[in-house]
């Protein structure tokens, strides 16, 4: 009894996490048998570049610091903390890893094996499926927020476009008062 | 909800020959706020939440919008809704930006002591970004004038007494009179102003309302009080019909007695997903969204339709009603009682000075009236639907505020 209790509040624990959000019951069952959980003390790294792709990563409670190498050195591109996924684009991409994982404190991780995912994808689990739907979702939106700084980096360097957008919010401004008096 | 938000923006900007950068730029929100609620369940647990608070626009004042509990609430989410917001408030003009956020929570599986202690505990991780000046919220989803009042008391803990920190106090904690009826009695003062422009009065036409919550049921009663003849009404699982006009104080009566409109003994029930397609002069969707949809569009029979709920129209039927010569008044002009009687409510908690039911009522009015008026005139004039004519009057507006302050 105790036990069912346990795994109930797992599972509940679970569905909180955006990518598993709209999983039903029997679903989230499924992916939490490909599931481990594992702590990593403060400070360790979870993967480095080039290493294999063996799956993907939930933050449960903790932070990870994602780095990747730039020229001389190496940037970080995202701190996240709980119910953040990671590891992801080189699951999907079927890649070695990219950038540099690492626990900015002691953290909690639950680690979705990648051959078993797979697996599912291949026998064509809605489980996984609704996952990667989900994982669609998450990089939709990712690459939103990068067209929109592109956008802005370019008008900032070029002196053509910030021209452009210069005429354009005279336009807008003339527009406005001339056409839309209400 | 939120593309189709976008949508109506994208095809009103465009009627307004706004460039694409333009729209980008009045489309983004300019702040985002996410917060972990990190809080002791009742069963000794800790519980971890995250928290939005996503300010769209602040051109034309302090942003104001609402604050739901829910398992969907995100980022995305919220900030679409914030949109939506400082168009609601710019076409009624009030001095308003527009604001959402919530918690993404299930309210229903938390006991209230948990509900008020991840209240306290997101007032203390916001307390920075809202305030009477910056962003001031309000009840949404499975929020209401208690989880107000933890708001208020929390942020007043922290900077001092400030009741216009929030909206939607009770009124017995500086709320306002009139707060409640205000987004049914503000649609009736907009079925007026329709009905002076098309010929007859509410007297003589017939009504149509789904949806018997706070706004189906204060309308009801405003139109029966001014002789309209509310021939059906739905709920959650029921609908009743009486072609000769419900006894609409019977059957406030009876809902408050039984709690559903079922067994109300003056009507007949019937298919409650009928009411749409009722032979009536005024249909008024007051309950959720995406009523009216590619499918059904064309079987509507009412010549007018008024938005008291939010995004009860798909962009594929608004054109089907667009076509057909459907008179549509949109959910930001035809719903914005509430957040008008809000904003009024803020008045007077930042002067310190309450008003009479009336003088609340009589304002109400006016700003409805006065922003029909352009909307409808803009919409005649241009030969556009309501709702393009509402977008770019709140464009206009918003777009005129942003400039003059300097982008």
């Amino acid at each position: 009894m105790e036990f069912d209790r346990k795994e109930l509040r797992k599972t509940e624990r679970f569905h909180q996490i955006p990518i598993f959000s709209n999983l039903t019951g029997q679903e989230t069952g499924r992916i939490l048998r490909i599931t481990q959980e594992l702590t990593v003390p403060a400070h360790r790294e979870i993967f480095k570049p080039g290493d294999p792709c063996d799956g993907f990563y939930i933050i449960l409670d903790g932070r990870v610091d994602i780095r990747i190498p730039s020229p001389g050195h190496t940037t970080t591109i995202a701190t996240l903390s709980n119910r953040s996924v990671f590891g992801e684009m080189s699951f999907l991409g079927k890649r070695p890893r990219s950038a540099w994982a690492t626990a900015l404190e002691e953290t909690r991780l639950n680690k979705i094996d990648g051959e078993a995912f797979q697996a599912m994808l291949d026998k064509g689990d809605i489980a996984a499926y609704k996952v990667i739907h989900n994982f669609a979702k998450l990089i939709a939106g990712r690459l939103r927020r990068v067209e929109d700084e592109l956008l802005r980096v370019l008008d900032s360097v070029s002196p053509e476009r910030r021209a452009t957008k210069l005429a354009e919010l005279q336009e807008f401004r003339q527009t406005l008062f001339r056409d839309w008096s209400f | 909800m939120f593309s189709e938000t976008s949508y109506y923006f994208r095809r009103a900007a465009q009627v307004m020959g706004i460039g694409e950068r333009i729209q980008r730029l009045l489309e983004k929100p300019q702040r985002l706020v996410k917060v972990e609620i990190v809080v002791e369940l009742d069963s000794g647990e800790l519980g971890t939440f995250t928290g939005f608070r996503v300010q769209h626009n602040r051109a034309r004042g302090p942003c104001k919008g609402g604050l739901r509990y829910h398992p969907t609430v995100d980022e995305d989410h919220s900030s679409a809704l914030a949109a939506l917001m400082t168009w609601k408030t710019a076409v009624v003009e009030l001095p308003f930006g527009g604001a959402k956020g919530g918690i993404d929570c299930d309210p229903t599986r938390l006991s209230p002591g948990e509900v008020e202690r991840i209240t306290r505990k997101f007032v203390s991780e916001i307390h920075e970004t809202i305030g009477p000046y910056s962003d001031i919220p309000a009840p949404d989803v499975n929020t209401n004038a208690q989880t107000m009042a933890w708001i208020m008391t929390e942020y007043s803990r922290i900077h001092g007494f400030a009741p216009a920190v929030v909206t939607g106090k009770p009124v017995e904690l500086h709320g306002s009179p009139g707060r409640e009826e205000a987004t049914g009695l503000g649609c009736t003062y907009i079925i007026a102003e329709v009905i002076k422009r098309t010929g007859g009065t509410i007297a003589d036409k017939t009504f149509a309302i789904q949806g018997f919550g706070n706004v189906g049921s204060h309308l009801a009663r405003h139109l029966a009080l001014r002789g309209g003849k509310v021939v059906a009404l739905s709920d959650v699982n029921s609908a009743i019909i009486n072609r000769q006009g419900i006894d609409i104080p019977a059957v406030l009566q009876h809902v408050a007695e039984h709690r559903t409109l079922a067994g109300f003994p003056h009507a007949e029930p019937f298919d409650r997903d009928e009411l749409i397609y009722l032979d009536v002069d005024v249909l008024v969707p007051a309950a959720l969204g995406n009523v009216f949809t590619r499918e059904n569009a064309h079987l509507v029979k009412a010549k007018t339709i008024i938005e008291a709920a939010n995004a009860p129209t798909t962009p594929e039927a608004d054109e089907i009603f667009d076509k057909r010569g459907v008179l549509v008044v949109p959910d930001i002009l035809a719903n914005a009682g509430g957040v008008i009687v809000s904003y009024f409510e803020w008045v007077q908690n930042i002067q310190q000075f309450r008003w009479e039911l009336e003088e609340i009522q009589g304002k109400l009015h006016r700003y409805m009236e006065r922003s029909f008026k352009t909307v409808w005139d803009l919409a005649r004039s241009k030969n556009i639907s309501m709702r393009t004519a509402a977008f770019i009057v709140a464009i206009g507006r918003v777009g005129k505020a942003t400039v003059l302050s300097g982008v």
